[in-house]
């Protein structure tokens, strides 16, 4: 039986954007199921282990800010980055050129309890075992140890990140949430995303397993 | 969520009766006969009324294509502009070859349909294509008259409107519901696997540039995991028209309502600026819904009346469970930009509603429309000059009983600052502010007892501007036109001297009126102990409140049986 780990997750802005909204972003009102494994990815990932959420559980009301930002229209290219290397001269572009004003409707001050555990990939080794990434986990959670910061939809809002004690306790709210984001199927050529239907049932999340949400 | 919501609108009130078709103006009719002769071509517009422009009749039409820019725009089915049916346009902007291409591309969907159905009437409309003297001669006739580039014209044969009929309608649903191959994916709106529309339909702002997409693609940054354009969303053809139906009701002034011909659906947004609208609406009907844009922009006495006795008596409020959502969207960079998200339930925005409207009286009869309020913010009362999010952050905290922004109340007191004066839509609005952001309590009338030293310095300031206004006889220049801006925020540098120039006033009446203001003038100094070196910011607000509250009792006062001689005196100020 995997171990099943509450993890606390907070922090003081979220954007968990939705898939329509993406140019004026504009989040689900709570944390989705791939979020959430990207903040225990953060502290902790080994090839051979894949984490899994199993709930999620609502300790803040959703509250909305709005935030307007300057960014820009293209990708970096990079053919023409290459090029630039190659000549010794550097990459063409002006940024004031290619303004865009893009409006950001994101979460303050969230607050979440994640139940997740995590499940062993083809890419398990002979001395892999649930103990040592238990340990490991574990450790790293309470020393404040990550890979890259946690962070909560969006890589300009940090998350804080530690084990759950049941306080405070879950919102008693119940409502429909509608389609959520559940997860996306990285493939060789396509990515797909799944959703599910998101409820929330006094506080709690359900998170349908991988294999059923496909 | 959003977009979901949108789409069970959409489906309560039958807006998708017909999913293909949506209504638009048509502006002329052209009449063919078998061989495609031009019968008629008649202007579906009424005659010109006094000061509004003719409007043409709105009826069902195809779906227009979105995304009709570039080398070849893509032409609407039967239904479309001069440059695409005619091969002409007023203004003479396209070139030869543009039109030649226009007219092309309508030719081909016209023939593959006529060659699909076998229709009589598409066929009539073929050889009128083709046939160059026909299309002149329509030409002449709506140039005669004159037509805009973007009328839209329609065709009928043998009395019935070609695009009306059965067999057309038909070749149109198969038409729109092919599309390319490609793999089916899960739809973000209702979840069931289908395939994705490349574009969605676009959607039209009051105020606003058209054809803005809602859900839209349209740099590269903008696209994640190698997936282009609305690949990124994948939302159904069913969806998609659904959600923009739903939009179009929403901000449209007279949307028609698709169970009763000819009557228009009740509103349901209100415009905040010149660019920016709100929208509203909920997951079932509610009454208040139908009431909402008429509070903010023209509320009538009875209906604000009601709506604060409800709250008051417990009439049966909106449910708890009936959630409301309110969205405000704005145009920019050919998108339509969603700048804000909030949701409640109907319960709660009745109660908030009702309480915006109790916070806001200020002794006169008339409930303020909101943008009577947001004027008196500015300079010269134009709403332009208001800052952009403004006005939908005081519409939302209206609605959803948040505090107002802070930026009110320094903007309210700097007006009054500005003009020397308060006006009765600044005091609205301070005392709304004061109550919802600072819970106080602020009486609607005078407050004798109320001891705040803003307060009661307001008051001084009025007394002292009428002690002025009797001994001088309301010159032009009174008190407070100079000393306003000091006195409001460094009292201790200006009151005392303002007293003592009162003094001087005062001794210029005659007994009966010294006396009756020399009593008022300890009334209101009673509490007043020192005077402050500054005023805060609120206490500025307190300030005016009582500047305002005590002038509208001299007023009252003014009106009310005057044994006073003090009614001689001074004339209405």
């Amino acid at each position: 039986m995997p171990n099943t780990y509450r993890v606390r997750i907070r922090g003081e802005l979220a954007c968990f954007t939705r898939p329509e909204f993406k140019t004026e972003r504009l989040t689900y009102d709570v944390i989705t199921p791939s979020a959430a494994r990207g903040v225990l990815e953060a502290v902790l990932w080994k090839p051979a282990i894949r984490w899994h959420i199993r709930r999620i559980y609502l300790l803040a009301p959703p509250r909305y800010v709005q935030i307007k930002r300057n960014e820009v229209n293209t990708r970096a290219s990079v053919p023409n980055a290459l090029a630039a290397m190659r000549a010794g001269r550097p990459y063409d572009y002006y940024a004031d050129d290619d303004r865009a004003q893009r409006n950001t409707v994101a979460l303050r001050d969230v607050d979440y309890a994640v139940e997740a555990e995590f499940r062993f990939t083809p890419r398990r080794g002979s001395e892999d075992n649930e103990n040592k990434f238990d340990a490991m986990f574990r450790r790293r959670l309470e020393k404040g140890q990550f890979h890259m910061q946690p962070y909560l939809g969006c890589r300009e809002f940090p998350a804080t990140v530690e084990m759950y004690t049941g306080d405070p306790p879950p919102l008693d709210e119940t409502r429909e949430l509608g389609y959520m984001l559940h997860d996306l199927r990285f493939g060789p050529e396509v990515n797909k995303p799944v959703f599910f239907q998101a409820r929330l049932e006094r506080g709690v999340i359900e998170v349908p397993q991988w294999e059923e949400a496909a | 969520m959003i977009l979901a919501s949108l789409r069970e609108l959409a489906q309560r009130e039958d807006l998708l009766a017909n999913p293909d078709y949506e209504p638009k103006p048509v502006a002329w009719i052209i009449a063919l006969d078998e061989s495609g002769v031009v019968l008629s071509v008649i202007p579906t517009a009424g005659d010109e009324t006094a000061g509004k422009k003719r409007t043409a009749k709105v009826m069902e039409i195809p779906r227009r294509r979105p995304g009709k820019t570039g080398i070849l725009p893509p032409a609407d089915f039967l239904v479309d502009k001069s440059e695409y049916i005619l091969g002409v346009e007023p203004k003479g902007v396209r070139s030869k070859e543009a039109l030649l291409v226009r007219l092309g591309l309508y030719r081909e969907e016209v023939l593959r349909a006529q060659s699909e159905t076998r229709s009589a009437a598409l066929a009539a409309v073929l050889r009128f294509i083709e046939d160059q003297s026909q299309r002149d001669r329509a030409a002449a006739i709506v140039g005669a008259v004159g037509y805009a580039s973007n009328d839209l014209f329609a065709f009928e044969y043998e009395g019935r409107l070609v695009h009306d009929r059965p067999e057309v309608r038909d070749y149109f649903s198969r038409l729109r519901r092919e599309g390319q191959q490609r793999d089916a994916s899960c739809c973000v709106v209702c979840g069931m696997v289908a395939q994705a529309t490349r574009l969605h339909p676009p959607i039209r702002l009051p105020g606003g540039q058209t054809g803005l997409a809602v859900v839209s693609f349209n740099q590269n940054a903008f696209e994640s995991y190698g997936l282009s354009g609305n690949e990124n969303a994948p939302v159904c053809q069913d969806c998609a028209d659904a959600y923009t139906t739903a939009l179009k009701r929403l901000l449209s002034d007279r949307y028609p309502d698709p169970n009763r011909p000819g009557e228009p659906l009740p509103r349901r947004f209100v415009r905040l600026s010149a660019d920016t609208t709100a929208i509203y609406w909920a997951d079932e009907e509610a009454g208040i819904l139908d009431l909402l844009t008429d509070y903010f922009n023209a509320p009538r006495v009875e209906s604000v009346g009601d709506l604060l006795v409800s709250a008051k008596k417990g009439r049966p409020p909106g449910s708890v469970s009936n959630r409301f959502y309110c969205l405000i969207l704005t145009g920019g960079q050919g998108r339509a930009i969603l700048r804000g998200v909030h949701t409640g339930s109907v319960a709660e925005v009745e109660r908030n509603v009702a309480a915006y409207f109790e916070s806001i009286g200020i002794g006169s009869d008339q409930p303020m429309p909101l943008w009577a309020l947001l004027r008196s913010l500015v300079l010269q009362g134009k709403l332009e000059n208001l800052p952009p999010g403004l006005a939908g952050d005081v519409f939302v905290a209206i609605l959803f009983g948040r505090p107002f922004p802070q930026s009110l109340l320094a903007r309210a007191v700097a007006r009054c600052r500005a003009e020397q004066k308060v006006t009765r839509e600044r005091a609205a609005l301070l005392r709304a502010y004061l109550i919802r952001n600072r819970q106080m309590e602020v009486s609607v009338g005078l407050d004798r007892e109320n001891v705040r030293p803003g307060y009661r310095l307001g008051r001084l300031m009025a007394v002292l501007e009428r002690i002025q206004g009797a001994a001088q006889g309301n010159p032009n220049k009174t008190v407070v036109d100079r000393f306003y801006g000091a006195a409001s925020t460094r009292p201790a540098t200006v009151f005392p001297g303002l007293i003592k120039l009162a003094l001087h006033h005062l001794s210029k009446l005659e007994g009966g009126l010294q006396a009756h203001f020399h009593k008022r003038l300890a009334e209101v100094l009673d509490a007043v102990t020192a005077f402050p070196p500054t005023l805060s910011l609120e206490e500025q607000g307190s300030f005016a409140l009582g500047y305002y509250h005590q002038r509208q009792e001299f007023f009252t006062k003014q009106s009310s049986a005057p044994v006073e001689a003090e009614a001689e005196e001074g004339g209405v100020e």
